[in-house]
């Protein structure tokens, strides 16, 4: 069953364009990672889906209704990121006392033991709370909902090393007992890699990818070897990224075929995150072409 | 196979007027304060006579609750705002809720809110007379009491009420013409002091409060003033962006 549908979904802030033609159906009880750059528009998509924010055009449906004012879509969705408020005058335990009355299917056994493990105060204040344990209760808070479409922006943003593979854990955990499509926006894909199962790779505003994650991982190979061979192999194709190693030795990354097999040059797999980074990249070279 | 959970508007809005309740107990309780020192700047009265006949001198203050009626009227305007601020205006979509929803469930908090200031208001009648003669250089307290004229009093509460409701409509939509576009902050005096010095505006005041056949006509037009101000609120946040 498609929980999210998306066609030609465009959104634009004060002239700029930050959604510009997104096109995509998310099935349902998956775990997909929302990659791009900084500013590639994964938060706004997120908040469009949310319904906190309204498409300017195109067509968005998140279980068949448009999820702006839309009370079914709320009732079944959240979206967790560091902009989450809760009132000032509330404690965390207030605040996850007053959650069961709004979600059907809040899991208070849950919310309590990972509040309890991570170690929260429940007499703290939402807002006085750190960058990492504002992000620790969200994530929390988002788990225990259990709504059906889960997004989590940026989750990991100001927790520690512990906290973040703890989170990771938890929600593999929570999604294996408890089935849900889970949409998880980053630009750590590398940390976040063994959960996912397919990944939507967007940049500037389109989507460049949709994908499992095992086409991801298979889907470009790396040349490296003398520069004459490398250039001679790569001249017809379409090269996603090129790097002179020293004066004569040159490693460039190609889509995936079959018969590559060359003396000379070495063929090595690309990691997932290297894929998403070369498919987003504004040049072939890298970083070092600047100061050459 | 998808379980989605469906709620009705009506759960959504009782949940919504639950949970608002407890976050705005502190808010009510600081109406408890401002009616305090209200009733201490009243005590000092607002006018006073004096006669002597024969030695025996006689000095007549009369004290009024006005100073306590411009305090609440300023509370219920602070009120009605700060239900609009980011921080609460967003938390509700942290839970379950459409704009609608949430609208729907400020605008009963701000009735039942009303009503409790109001009704509290118009006691603080009586908790003067008991600090005047407790306190006060008085002897006697002279002033009407709920029981000679019952229905009289309980039009006063009903005119306190719907006061105080009016006002908590009017600095509510004005919260919510802010978030929608911060120039209203300075817009929105410009327009009161321009309305209030032409004479259109003027007659239109005096058209609501004064020249009123009876307390109830007063009553409905109040009420009705808070209905079209609450419906404005309504539409002009049915399109709030959140978390943007």
């Amino acid at each position: 069953m498609v929980v999210i549908d998306c066609q030609n979904l465009q959104k634009k802030y004060k002239g700029m364009a930050a959604l510009n033609g997104i096109t995509f159906q998310l099935e349902d009880h998956k775990i997909t990672g929302l990659i791009g750059r900084n500013g590639a528009g994964k938060t706004t998509l997120l908040k469009i889906l949310a319904g906190f924010i309204r498409e300017n055009s195109g067509e968005v449906r998140v279980f068949s209704n448009k999820p702006f004012n839309n009370l079914r879509v709320s009732a079944n969705s959240i979206l967790v990121d560091d902009q989450m408020s809760f009132p000032d005058s509330l404690t965390l335990a207030d605040i996850l006392e007053a959650a069961p009355s709004f979600y059907k299917r809040w899991d208070a056994g849950l919310a309590a033991s990972l509040f309890d493990y991570f170690r929260l105060n429940p007499k703290q204040l939402h807002f006085k709370l750190s960058k990492g344990a504002k992000a620790t209760f969200n994530m929390i808070f988002g788990l225990a909902t259990r709504c059906e479409l889960t997004m989590f922006d940026e989750p990991t943003n100001g927790m520690d090393e512990a906290v973040r593979s703890d989170f990771y854990r938890a929600l593999l955990k929570e999604y294996i007992a408890y089935p849900r499509s889970i949409l998880i926006s980053s630009h750590h894909l590398a940390e976040m890699e063994h959960l996912l199962e397919d990944i939507l790779l967007i940049h500037k505003g389109k989507v460049v990818l949709h994908q499992s994650l095992e086409e991801v991982k298979e889907y470009a190979v790396a040349l490296q070897g003398q520069t004459d061979i490398v250039e001679k192999l790569t001249a017809e194709k379409d090269v996603l990224h090129i790097k002179q190693l020293d004066s004569h030795r040159k490693y460039a990354v190609i889509k995936k075929e079959d018969s590559l097999g060359v003396e000379g040059v070495t063929i090595q797999t690309v990691s997932a995150t290297d894929v998403c980074m070369f498919m987003t990249s504004e040049r072939k070279g890298g970083i070092d072409d600047v100061f050459k | 196979m998808m379980f989605l959970s469906n709620s009705t508007l009506g759960e959504v809005v009782k949940s919504q007027v639950e949970f608002k309740l407890n976050t705005y107990m502190g808010a009510v309780a600081s109406l408890i304060l401002v009616q305090i020192i209200g009733l201490l700047f009243s005590m000092n009265g607002t006018g006073s006579s004096g006669t002597s006949i024969n030695n025996i001198s006689i000095h007549v203050s009369i004290v009024s609750l006005d100073i306590v009626y411009i305090f609440v009227a300023l509370w219920a305007f602070v009120i009605g705002n700060m239900i609009t601020i980011k921080t609460n205006w967003h938390s509700d979509f942290s839970f379950v809720g459409t704009r609608l929803s949430s609208s729907l469930a400020n605008i009963i908090v701000l009735c039942m809110i009303s009503v409790f200031a109001g009704v509290t208001t118009f006691l603080s009648n009586y908790v003067l007379r008991v600090i005047l003669l407790l306190f006060g250089k008085v002897d006697y307290v002279k002033s009407s009491s709920i029981f000679d004229d019952p229905l009289n009093s309980i039009l006063n509460i009903g005119v306190m009420i719907a006061f105080i409701l009016m006002i908590s409509a009017i600095g509510y939509f004005r919260g919510i013409l802010v978030q929608n576009n911060k120039i209203f902050t300075f817009l929105l005096p410009v327009l009161l002091i321009t309305i209030l010095v032409t004479k259109s505006g003027q007659k239109l005041f005096q058209y609501v409060f004064i020249g009123n056949e009876s307390i109830l006509i007063l009553i409905v037009k109040l009420v009705c003033i808070s209905i079209v101000f609450f419906a404005l609120s309504i539409l002009c946040s049915n399109r709030l962006e959140v978390r943007s």
